[in-house]
């Protein structure tokens, strides 16, 4: 077995081909052979390119993450000390925001929709930026997208009505949807019920037009979110039938166990990380969010004595700041890690990192005083020339929405704007 | 925007494709306006000097803010500006007093400008606009509608809470995930209908003796019991896994009756051997273990009786566990016969185990009456479907069985017209040959993924009988309504005061009335939050599961007392008893409780507990774990026990950040948080409840001074102040001042209640505009001294509850 596989895209793959990635999980690839005759267009010659937003619920301390010195020879802030050998995959953007975005921990909402809102209980939040590359591009793989979290089901991923979508917390039983096959008798079964399941989708379709009729303008809204989630359910059957005819991709590693303390925030990080790469790597999904929602207990980290949450809200407390800086450098370094990972594994043209856009923020970039500006940002891979600091003026921010529309664009989407965005982002340019 | 694609509102199709934002419509509907130039000569007057143009204090620029109450949050500001100065906060006692005409005619000219404006909307489209059922719901109903009892709700997203309630409709989400895990919640509801209705009646029973649960190799080293004088003893132990009973494995998924004779072994002081009963595959690959029970081993053997959910392959795991006890050390993580006899452990020894497998909603006929109604099902000779249902005229009989299905589902009777594509459909089925169980099974998922099934179908104006019966049965028992409520509602009886008032007491009569209470509290008192955090161990020492699991049936109990007697309100704040078991007790440093049952104990002034203020439960829900925030405690306990109402941190200010760097205690760290300008309107209010409970400490246990970490010891820290000056000039100096100034007041404590039941019953936030009724409710339970089932039964027979 080599150790890596460089993927021919000029060819169809017909067979399983065996890779490994740094962190020693193996992984068999079938990724292009059925699919590319399944679904994909001559478009689809091209390496695809995959997004993945991992979002804080709970910041990182600026002072400790962004660099004094901007540009490309800036000297590594306290988090970024062991990243050095990856420093040219990733850029730090600081001085950077969502316009008109506040409430602190509700802006967690508008993280990656960048959609304006106050703390005013009417905010209604609209897509996400995955969900959009999703809802454009996610047709070529089996999943669409990846909505994933640490604990609970919260996330940053809404879809157009505003409505967020349920993350999935279990590595193990995301690795069972990813990687493991229904027996036959149950696909069969299944088959039937997704074809009995898309005339039902009909039929209550129409139910709900004539229900709305009954109940009036109030409820007009929820019944059309009602409306378009079974018409976009029917699609997903249509899509999820074709796809119950191919196996699913092999892997080396086995099912997950997945970590019982919540507290654990670090090893959930780490586990969650490690089953993205896979899903990546196999091309079971091009699109992912994870959102790391900061758990109330004691991280349980050498030094750590204060519940992480309590943490956040230092108050500029030496003792407080020193324990959360020890949490928020192992998120950081298994961030890094996760890079690695994907700078490890060769497709054409570059390696999986290359063609994958890793992004890291949170929507509090002060968590003690539930300041939404001034936002911390890491972005790595996708294609970009990184190695450098990005400094924006903190007291008057640069408007984030142009990181995402730099990416999307990237990603061969055409669109010139997304939310309040003012153009791509200066400074960052295609390597 | 927003209110220009509302222009359209009446075209249909445009709008289902276009996203609309829920308080779109509302501007667009009604530009109110308060009395303007009152309320404007008021705020020149009285306001301007500070709130006025960019600089304005607060970042409350008054001229600038609009009338317009359905854009942005005016609302909310509006609101709050009439409640700072109707309670004398605005304008601040430094800038001069307000006239009192002026005040009051502001305030009435603002209030009614308000009002009227909630007002129309409300009549228009009601306050509860397009409220699904929660998944706990779900289940609820789909168990009610089959006769099952298999668990659903962990195949469906978890849900959001808004306000406290995963039941409001304002929070509730909707998208093709959730859809695609109803239809997968419904198939497997469906599925386990239709196994139970074709096939024999599940029949499992076994009974071991102390042998038949022991380890089978007495040589082997291995974490089952060992024998000991003709018992299966465990001996306590930190060992994962020690005192699992491979004997209890289950065969299938499903609810096991369990009878455990047991005794313990070698009794600590404290009393009995307090122990646990977990369930799990107890495997190290799969290591989540679930809690069942707790008990108390005693000298004499005695039956420990228990019900539990097991998926097929999972087992029971029994042992010590009260975490005071001293633990045995076994090498390699196994344990051997004999080696725990010499350490001198407390222990429990198996007399007898025996489990049967039992179903908790109605037995196979049941099942097989809702599904088929009286249509002859029987096993016959085909191994390919040994059970038959018999129809001779199968789309006749579809239509009446799918017809019955539906007015269940939709808990109201179907007209011809909303039911006929649902037939459609199963004639379709059976045309294409599918058999007639099949065809049928198809109708029902249909119905059960409608929106007439997953929506309250709910008509502007005030609620008919059927609306009635169905918002009465998800309030009180969280499923569909009962035959006895859909024939009151076919009689047209449902609006009646006293038919409303004697079905409630009917519904909250014994052990539905602990499930409501257990179903509320969950999420009013955030009480399926208990195991969120562990308390750090190394800090509270004495604490452990089975502490846990005493608080969490203390407070259930406390409450459903207070709901089976309609005990006053003001016990949620003071009392002088509460239900403890002997682990509890001990851990509340109170004597003189025996057993592991709950019992009603009469507290004295010196435990300085009572009502469920003072509740471990409470107080563990409150903290992180490690330490306590009164912050955090004060705004929880203000929102849900006090009813005072916090506003939420100022939006277009960025907050100040509180620089607290050489403060010490938390008291003083807030001080000097305070003390910073525009925090302290707010922590006036925060922070008095949170300081009076700072006397205990994360995990429940009474404390005179903080703790102080000294390298790895825990060492005693600063003596604790729990006194508050009140803005009102009272002042308290601990919990029990803070119990006395607050039971003083128990038509709030009354409204409070109210609105919190409001919400969760009616799935709608109450606002400005429902404040009147929320405190003629509470007046009106005072006439039956303010006791807790009076007050919900007001709820009930309330304007507010009988409209949409």
């Amino acid at each position: 077995m080599s150790r890596q596989v460089h993927f021919n895209f000029g060819k169809k793959l017909s067979r399983r081909t065996v890779l490994r990635g740094t962190a020693g999980v193996g992984i068999a690839v079938p990724w292009l052979s059925a699919m590319q005759k399944a679904f994909a267009g001559p478009e689809e010659q091209k390496t695809p390119r995959r997004f993945v937003a991992m979002t804080l619920g709970l910041g990182l301390h600026a002072e400790n993450l962004n660099p004094e010195k901007a540009g490309r020879d800036y000297k590594p802030s306290p988090y970024l000390e062991k990243l050095q050998d990856i420093r040219e995959k990733f850029t730090v953007i600081s001085g950077s925001s969502h316009p008109h975005v506040s409430g602190g921990h509700r802006a967690e909402a508008s993280l990656l929709s960048a959609t304006p809102m106050g703390s005013g209980a009417q905010s209604r939040t609209t897509i996400s930026v995955d969900q959009l590359l999703a809802k454009h591009m996610g047709h070529h793989t089996r999943f669409p997208s990846l909505v994933l979290s640490s604990a609970g089901n919260a996330s940053p991923s809404y879809t157009e009505n505003g409505s967020m979508i349920p993350a999935e917390s279990s590595p193990a039983r995301l690795f069972m949807q990813l990687f493991v096959n229904d027996s036959p008798a149950d696909q069969a079964k299944q088959l039937h019920r997704a074809r009995q399941g898309k005339s039902i989708m009909d039929l209550v379709a129409e139910d709900a037009k004539s229900l709305s009729r009954e109940l009036g303008a109030g409820d007009r809204d929820r019944l059309a979110a009602y409306f378009n989630s079974v018409r976009e359910l029917e699609k997903r059957m249509a899509e999820a039938e074709q796809w119950a005819h191919l196996p699913k991709p092999k892997v080396d590693s086995k099912k997950p166990i997945d970590i019982s303390n919540p507290n654990d925030f670090i090893g959930r990080q780490r586990l969650m990380n490690d089953m993205i790469r896979l899903a990546l790597s196999t091309d079971s999904t091009r699109f992912v969010s994870y959102h790391l929602g900061g758990s109330g207990g004691v991280v349980p980290i050498e030094g750590v004595e204060e519940g992480y949450h309590s943490l956040s809200h230092h108050g500029r407390d030496e003792e407080k700041l020193g324990q959360l800086a020890l949490i928020e450098t192992s998120i950081v370094h298994a961030w890094g890690d996760f890079l690695r990972g994907l700078d490890g594994i060769q497709e054409d043209g570059g390696s999986l990192l290359d063609h994958t856009s890793v992004l890291l923020t949170s929507n509090l970039g002060n968590a003690s005083s539930h300041d939404n500006r001034n936002m911390p940002v890491l972005f790595a891979g996708g294609g970009f020339r990184h190695g450098q600091h990005l400094a924006f003026d903190q007291k008057k921010n640069y408007p984030l929405p142009n990181l995402y529309l730099s990416m999307l664009q990237k990603s061969g989407l055409e669109i010139d704007q997304f939310a309040t965005s003012t153009g791509t982002m200066t400074g960052l340019e295609a390597s | 925007m927003i209110s220009t694609r509302y222009a359209s509102i009446c075209a249909h199709l445009a709008v289902w494709a276009s996203v609309v934002g829920v308080g779109s419509f509302l501007s667009a509907a009604y530009a109110a306006v308060p009395e303007g130039n009152q309320v404007r000569t008021f705020l020149e007057n009285n306001c301007y000097d500070c709130h006025q143009g960019k600089d304005a204090d607060g970042s409350l620029d008054l001229e600038a803010l609009s009338f317009d109450l359905g854009k942005a949050n005016n609302l909310q500001r509006w609101v709050r500006i009439y409640d700072r100065v109707r309670d004398g906060e605005m304008p601040p006692a430094d800038y001069g007093e307000l006239e009192a005409k002026d005040k009051s005619q502001f305030l009435a000219a603002t209030h009614q400008g308000l009002s009227d404006f909630q007002h129309n909307i409300h009549t228009k489209y009601g306050r509860v606009r397009g409220r699904r059922l929660t998944r706990k719901q779900i289940e609820n109903s789909l168990h009610d509608l089959l006769a099952i009892d298999i668990p659903l709700t962990h195949i469906l997203p978890d849900e959001n809470k808004t306000d406290g309630f995963t039941t409001v409709a304002d929070g509730q989400g909707m998208s093709h995930f959730q859809l695609a895990a109803h239809l997968d919640a419904v198939d497997v509801a469906l599925d386990e209908a239709l196994r139970r209705a074709l096939s024999p009646e599940d029949d499992y029973a076994r009974d071991f003796d102390a042998k038949g649960v022991a380890r089978t190799n007495p040589k082997r080293r291995c974490r089952e019991p060992e024998m000991r004088e003709g018992k299966a003893v465990i001996w306590s132990s930190g060992l994962i896994y020690y005192g699992r009973l491979p004997a209890t494995t289950a065969k299938q998924d499903g609810w096991y009756e369990f009878e455990v004779t047991v005794s313990g072994l070698k009794l600590p002081k404290t009393g009995g051997v307090w122990s646990t009963v977990r369930s799990g595959p107890c495997v190290s690959n799969a290591p989540l273990l679930a809690s069942v029970t707790t008990f108390e081993a005693t000298e004499k053997p005695k039956v420990v009786k228990f019900t539990t959910w097991l998926p097929k392959g999972h087992m029971l795991e029994i042992r010590p566990g009260d975490g005071a006890l001293k633990r045995g050390r076994f090498a390699g993580g196994q344990v051997g016969v004999g080696e725990g006899e010499p350490q001198d452990l407390a222990g429990i020894a198996f007399d007898r185990v025996t489990m049967k497998q039992v179903h908790l909603k109605g037995n196979d006929d049941q099942v097989r009456e809702f599904l088929f109604g009286n249509l002859k099902v029987e096993p016959v000779k085909d191994k390919r479907q040994p059970w038959q249902v018999t129809s001779k005229n199968p789309k006749a009989d579809a239509e009446r069985l799918v017809t019955r299905f539906a007015t269940r589902a939709f808990r109201r009777p179907v007209t011809s017209d909303e039911i006929e594509p649902y037939l459609a459909e199963v004639y379709a089925a059976l045309d294409a040959k599918e058999s007639f169980v099949d065809a049928l099974r198809l109708g029902y998922r249909a119905l059960l993924c409608s929106p007439r099934f997953m929506y309250f179908a709910e008509e502007p104006g005030k609620l008919d009988d059927y609306e009635v019966a169905t918002r009465l049965s998800y309030f009180l028992t969280g499923s569909t309504p009962d035959d006895q409520l859909m024939q009151l509602a076919s009689a047209g009886k449902m609006r009646e005061p006293e038919v409303l008032k004697q079905q409630t007491r009917r519904l909250l009569d014994g052990k539905q009335g602990e499930q409501f209470v257990n179903d509320f509290a969950a999420e009013w008192l955030d009480l399926d939050q208990i195991d969120f955090t562990q308390p750090d161990s190394k800090l509270y020492r004495q604490f452990d599961p089975i502490v846990e699991s005493g608080m969490l049936s203390e407070t259930q109990q406390y409450l459903q007392t207070m709901l089976a007697e309609n005990l006053h309100v003001s016990n949620l704040i003071d009392s002088d008893f509460t239900y403890l078991n002997s682990r509890l007790a001990r851990y509340y440093q109170i004597d003189g409780v025996e057993g592991d049952a709950l019992q009603k104990v009469t507290l004295k002034p010196e435990t300085h507990r009572g009502g469920v203020l003072t509740q471990g439960a409470i107080l563990k829900v409150t903290a992180n774990g490690s330490n306590t925030s009164p912050v955090i405690r004060g705004v929880w306990v203000s929102e849900r026990l006090l009813g005072v109402e916090i506003p939420p941190p100022p939006t277009n200010v960025p907050a100040v950040e509180p620089d607290i760097r050489g403060a010490k205690t938390i008291r003083e760290q807030l001080a000097k948080h305070r003390s910073q300008g525009e925090c302290a309107s707010c922590h006036v209010k925060i922070d008095p409840a949170g300081f009076a409970l700072e006397n205990f400490d994360p995990a429940g246990q009474w404390r005179d001074n903080y703790i102080k970490m000294e390298g790895r010891s825990v060492k005693k820290g600063p003596k604790i102040d729990a006194s508050y000056d009140l803005p009102s000039g009272m002042h308290f100096k601990d919990i029990d001042g803070f119990q006395k100034i607050v039971t003083s007041h128990p038509h709030r404590l009354a409204a409070n209640m109210a609105k919190h039941l409001l919400t969760y019953g009616t799935g709608a936030t109450v606002e400005f505009v429902d404040r009147a009724q929320i405190d003629q409710i509470a007046r009106k339970s005072a006439e039956d001294g303010y006791g807790f089932r009076s007050i919900i039964e007001q709820v009930v027979v309330s304007d507010l509850f009988l409209s949409k």
